[in-house]
């Protein structure tokens, strides 16, 4: 006999079955009535939320539902945030290759670096500001900006003034052109000592276009006059702390061992919208280099992460033992904790100024103060409340986790650098008990960084 | 099971007489679904009662959308299990051995006829173990999936599956047992 046999035989073995009502079972059922009637149970009131078609509780399709969006978004927010972290990685490239070829074919025009200035370490040399009849003013006639006297300062041999506007239209070798013979083999050496010296500074016009990198060298040669005030007006300092900003930008770091390290973070999660814990959050801490090779070194580094998207709910769903169909759901939030990073990163120099690194990175999380909010969520869909202030731990993450991380970094000016990367996550899920609610094992990051 | 939206009305405004009226035409439809989950008709008549104090106690939020049998009867199962579980708090694994399978194998001679009787079908089912009979209850006859009833008995799917696969197999060879029986009576 199949299986479908037996279980319509006894499905309709079952339908035939006939009872008799009696009003003995009346009167029982009744006095059953009357017991319960003006009793508070949880089934008297019922909540709104109550679904009768859907036989199980209003909360039992929830976890399916939790666990579909959890499976769609764990890969929507990979994709999202690894498009975000290739986004980040290609920019930084572009970026310091722009400004790599910048100090590369840049010619010796009018913002050389002048030593003695926060800006440069070459001679200093003596600017003519542009006058009311400059290029920017009437661009049909001979630019007044000029370096006089060449590239004297770094080579002893002049070279004669290249207009501004020339400058801006010629490329290294039209520029060669007009220089006479005799000084084209000191100039083309200038070119590139000046170049490599200014590549720490290349990119400075890229990312700092609107700060008066110029500006104290046209103030302290500038004649008084009403190009003076031009120049002014158009660059003008600001407020001291510009100039401070930039001197703390361009400053050599004295150790270069230390660094301060300043950026974002964010673990990934697969929980859905609302209940969120995958957000930005700030992190801040120090490195050290334990050991500095040409070719590579090694960094130790202590960091705080504030763990945040505690702002929003984790959330899970179990049944109550011993009470029907009854769920229970258990939001803990809290506002926010603190994940303490001890990382160790070997950097592998690929270039002067960029390094790719890879590490281990070990993470501990501070104990902070949770809120527990419990529902008991019954068969008739009454909700009943608890709510209690605890200390703890962002739910679903570990106290203690180890990761592997890896990233790139890259150096824009003496002190100054960026960088970015990942990590991945080994010890994971144990805290959960439901597999919907497990957090993706990866963290973005990216930030700067200063050398003390 | 047809009921009258008078009555449903009538049991909303907590009417003792509609109540009366809804309970008379549920009676034996609620004790069918009882009597499967308990061994005793004496256990499913208190189980009828409980059930019917919540199907009037929830009947203001009934969705008329939803044929009321339909309704009463998922109320209904949910109170049998709940009260299963109240009496059998390890619903675990049970294995069987193999004194039970041949006390089934050699079957009880109870004058069953070959067309077997709806009783005698479900008193076979009653003589399954407690958490067998309830997932075959639930499976084979409310049609349940085997993931809902894993939940409904904090069990896993696989001993969902695996209980019912038993409970088919012992009511095969009961059937079987039974049938043999019947002959020899006859040719005796």
């Amino acid at each position: 006999m199949k299986e479908e046999d037996i279980d319509k035989l006894f499905r309709e073995a079952a339908e035939k079955q006939e009872f008799l009502f009696s009003t003995g079972a009346w009167e029982r059922a009744e006095a059953a009535l009357d017991s319960t009637a003006g009793i508070d149970t949880p089934f008297v009131k019922a909540s709104e939320s109550y679904n009768p078609p859907n036989p199980t509780p209003t909360s039992a399709g929830f976890e399916q539902v939790l666990q579909q969006q959890s499976r769609s978004r764990r890969r929507v927010l990979f994709l999202r945030w690894g498009s975000v972290a290739a986004v980040f990685m290609a920019l930084l490239s572009a970026v310091n290759y722009l400004s790599w070829e910048n100090a590369s074919t840049r010619g010796p025009e009018k913002n050389i670096p002048q030593q003695g200035t926060p800006y440069g370490t070459s001679a200093p040399k003596t600017i003519h500001p542009a006058s009311k009849n400059s290029p920017e003013l009437n661009p049909t006639e001979e630019p007044a900006v000029s370096v006089e006297g060449g590239l004297a300062g770094e080579t002893g041999a002049a070279l004669p003034s290249v207009g501004a506007s020339e400058v801006g239209a010629m490329n290294a070798n039209q520029q060669t052109d007009r220089v006479p013979a005799s000084v084209l083999a000191d100039r083309d050496e200038t070119v590139q000592e000046i170049a490599l010296e200014r590549r720490p500074y290349a990119v400075l016009p890229v990312l700092f276009a609107d700060l008066p990198v110029r500006h104290p060298t046209l103030i302290e040669s500038e004649p008084p006059g009403d190009a003076a005030e031009f120049v002014s007006s158009e660059q003008n300092p600001g407020p001291a702390d510009h100039a401070l900003f930039m001197d703390l930008l361009a400053r050599k770091p004295v150790s270069n061992r230390s660094v301060i390290v300043a950026g974002r973070s964010m673990r990934l999660t697969d929980v859905p919208e609302g209940f969120d814990i995958s957000k930005y959050s700030p992190e801040i801490g120090v490195a050290y280099r334990l050991m500095d090779k040409p070719k590579w070194s090694l960094n130790a580094e202590l960091s705080g992460y504030w763990v945040a998207g505690t702002l929003g709910k984790v959330t899970f769903a179990r049944k109550v033992a011993g009470f029907g169909d009854a769920t229970e759901y258990r939001y803990i939030s809290a506002n926010e904790a603190m994940q303490l990073e001890f990382p160790v990163y070997f950097n592998w120099k690929v270039s002067p100024r960029q390094s790719f690194y890879a590490g281990v990175n070990q993470t501990y999380m501070l104990p902070t103060s949770i809120t527990v909010e419990e529902e008991t969520v019954d068969w008739f869909g009454t909700v009943q409340r608890s709510e209690k202030v605890q200390t703890g731990y962002i739910y679903g993450l570990r106290r203690y986790n180890v990761a592997l991380s890896a990233g790139i970094s890259a150096d824009l000016l003496p002190s100054v650098g960026v960088h970015g990367g990942v990590s991945y996550y080994f010890l994971d899920r144990d805290l959960l008990d439901a597999e919907a609610l497990a957090p993706i094992p990866w963290q973005l990051r990216f930030g700067i960084h200063y050398r003390i | 099971m047809h009921v009258d939206e008078q009555v449903i009305n009538g049991c909303i405004e907590q009417d003792r007489k509609a109540q009366f009226q809804l309970y008379r035409l549920s009676f034996a439809f609620m004790m069918r679904i009882c009597y499967r989950y308990v061994n005793q008709r004496a256990d499913a008549e208190p189980m009828v009662n409980t059930a019917f104090c919540k199907v009037l106690m929830s009947i203001e939020w009934y969705d008329s959308s939803i044929p009321f049998g339909a309704w009463i009867k998922r109320i209904t199962i949910n109170t049998a299990i709940d009260e299963f579980r109240k009496t059998n708090r390890r619903v675990v694994l049970e294995s069987f051995n193999s004194e039970y399978e041949e006390e089934i194998l050699m079957g009880s001679a109870d004058g069953l006829t070959e067309e077997h009787s709806a009783e005698a079908l479900m008193n076979m089912v009653k003589e399954l173990p407690d958490i067998t009979r309830e997932i075959f209850n639930l499976a084979a006859i409310d049609g349940y999936q085997h993931k809902e009833i894993a939940e409904m008995l904090k069990i896993g799917e696989s001993a969902s599956k695996w209980h019912l696969a038993k409970a088919r197999k012992l009511l095969q060879l009961k059937l079987k047992a039974s049938n043999q029986n019947e002959a020899i009576t006859r040719n005796l």
